[in-house]
């Protein structure tokens, strides 16, 4: 297997962008993800990307390497949920470059959730069913907020984890928005916002919840060899781990039988570290409760003590091991996490603004739950050849 | 009487005798011959050992709350509306599955995971009964 790093990296603008389209934000993120690494389109010969969650698509590779004028050898779409989908696609361009079938290879993401979406919450129906239609959905069990205040009640209960330490995620997230021009959400946030924001599911409200947004992302890989001649920092994937357990909630194993713990374990032991070892880490946000659960199955602390970890103040910037220095889907932006990827690579290079900038970051783990855990990844990725 | 607006199940072969049993009143589970498990929701074989041989029998109707959520807003256009606050639960079947339904007949401030509760059957139309849970004695 020949060497493979990240070579290039972009993201649009995030937040509310009226006129674009899924696939125009998807080619935009390539065209600036492919003028960073400085390789030329004309030498892409695999393309992985997700379809838009909000939009029903086929064969969107295709759509997108059409757009992008390119005729690569391999294409695929991956869907397997929030973050472990770009881990999928980053993972799938290694196997292929490093297996000698291509040389470069794009990894994209993105869509117009915000603008394009048919009508949700107080509108039409949300479209593609991400639920199960004929056991949940009669029972007003709908989208992704209902199942996810499933878990998190059940790990209040466990645990005794409270509504102010769920809190405590969303305003850390906030707090690392606001240091980012980039991010959607950069108006501070109390403990007082946080608990009078309107009520969704319980425990949840509207600030529990990730943002919707319209955004894209994309990644370019190459062969350490190539890196060489090209003008970025490049960063390795060191180690991927990854488990499904099921799809929908009435499916889901308990709490610390879901595949997060394992597929930390098995990246962290592929990359031959231990967690205490990261500079930063990104973790799937799509919710507060997902934070918690996602420092407990990193090992950050123990089970159940996610709660107290945040309350403690523990994720924010100047912390043990910074999360989300971004904002996070709670705060940033939510592009199926292809920004957690980003965000992960940028604090690398050594790119991020310096107020959000871990010092000399050289090892960040990237942890993603696709579906209500569902389907679980962590990537640990490091600065340099 | 105004129009039945929620989502309704769409039975299909494998699940068809679930929502039947629902009609007269009977929770009813696929249980293996193979291997002896219950399973939900209802496959056309059983997710653990994969043997087609299944034989449906009706389950106590009896469970625990695993976990509950109030819903406070409507999440099909505003087809809930009229239901809210209304408590989505996972509930335990003493069978050994979970599955999603609501928790009805108390405030939803008294429901609470691990609380005892039964089933009842809702006709929300002439042709769908859907199975809800109350508490129980």
């Amino acid at each position: 297997m020949r060497d493979v790093c990240i070579v290039g990296m972009a993201e649009t603008a995030v937040g509310k962008l009226p006129g674009s389209t899924s696939l125009g934000l998807q080619a935009e993120a390539c065209r600036l993800a492919l003028h960073d690494a400085g390789v030329r389109g004309q030498d892409v010969d695999a393309v992985y990307n997700l379809d838009p969650y909000t939009q029903a698509m086929s064969m969107y590779a295709q759509s997108l390497l059409e757009y992008l004028g390119l005729r690569p050898r391999l294409a695929a779409t991956i869907d397997v949920g929030g973050t472990v989908s770009p881990m999928t696609m980053i993972m799938n361009a290694l196997w292929a470059i490093g297996d000698g079938h291509a040389e470069v290879a794009l990894c994209a993401f993105g869509e117009n959730a915000l603008t394009g979406r048919a009508r949700g919450v107080h509108g039409l129906p949300q479209g593609p069913s991400v639920g199960q239609e004929e056991f949940e959905e009669p029972f007003g069990c709908i989208g992704f907020v209902i199942p996810y205040a499933l878990v998190a009640q059940r790990h209040m209960h466990r645990y005794g984890t409270t509504k102010e330490q769920l809190g405590a995620v969303a305003l850390s997230a906030r707090r690392h928005a606001a240091l980012n021009p980039a991010a959607q959400m950069r108006a501070p946030m109390t403990m007082a916002d946080y608990l009078t924001a309107r009520p969704i599911a319980d425990p949840f409200g509207l600030l529990d919840c990730a943002v919707m947004s319209d955004g894209a992302g994309a990644l370019v890989l190459t062969t350490v060899e190539r890196a060489r001649d090209l003008r970025t920092t490049p960063v390795r994937v060191l180690g991927f781990g990854a488990q499904a357990t099921h799809k929908n909630v009435n499916q889901m194993p308990d709490l610390h039988e879901l595949g997060l713990r394992p597929a930390g374990e098995a990246a962290l032991r592929r990359a031959g570290i231990a967690i205490a070892d990261a500079d930063v880490c990104c973790i799937h946000d799509a919710f507060t409760i997902s934070t918690i659960l996602g420092v407990e199955a990193l090992g950050l602390c123990g089970e159940g003590e996610g709660g107290a970890y945040a309350a403690d103040g523990r994720l924010d910037l100047g912390g043990p091991c910074p999360v989300n220095p971004h904002g996070g889907l709670l705060s940033h932006a939510h592009i199926g996490g292809m920004n957690h990827v980003c965000e992960a690579v940028r604090q690398l290079r050594h790119e991020a603004e310096p107020a959000r900038q871990v010092p000399d970051a050289r090892l960040a783990v990237v942890s993603g739950n696709g579906g209500v855990f569902s389907m679980c990844g962590v990537m640990v990725l490091g600065r340099g050849h | 009487m105004s129009e039945y607006t929620k989502p309704l199940p769409r039975p299909t072969r494998a699940t068809q005798p679930f929502w039947d049993g629902c009609q007269r009143g009977a929770l009813v589970l696929p249980w293996c011959r193979g291997c002896g498990a219950a399973h939900f929701f209802p496959r056309d074989f059983c997710p653990r050992c994969l043997s087609p041989d299944l034989e449906w029998r009706p389950a106590s109707g009896r469970g625990r709350v695993w976990s509950h959520s109030t819903v406070r807003l409507s999440f099909w256009g505003r087809a809930f509306d009229d239901a809210l606050p209304y408590v989505v639960a996972i509930v335990e079947l003493d069978e050994g599955v979970r599955l999603v339904s609501n928790v009805v007949g108390c405030l939803p401030e008294q429901v609470h995971i691990g609380l005892p509760v039964e089933v009842v059957f809702d006709a929300v139309t002439p042709e769908v009964t859907l199975p809800r849970f109350r508490p129980r004695a």
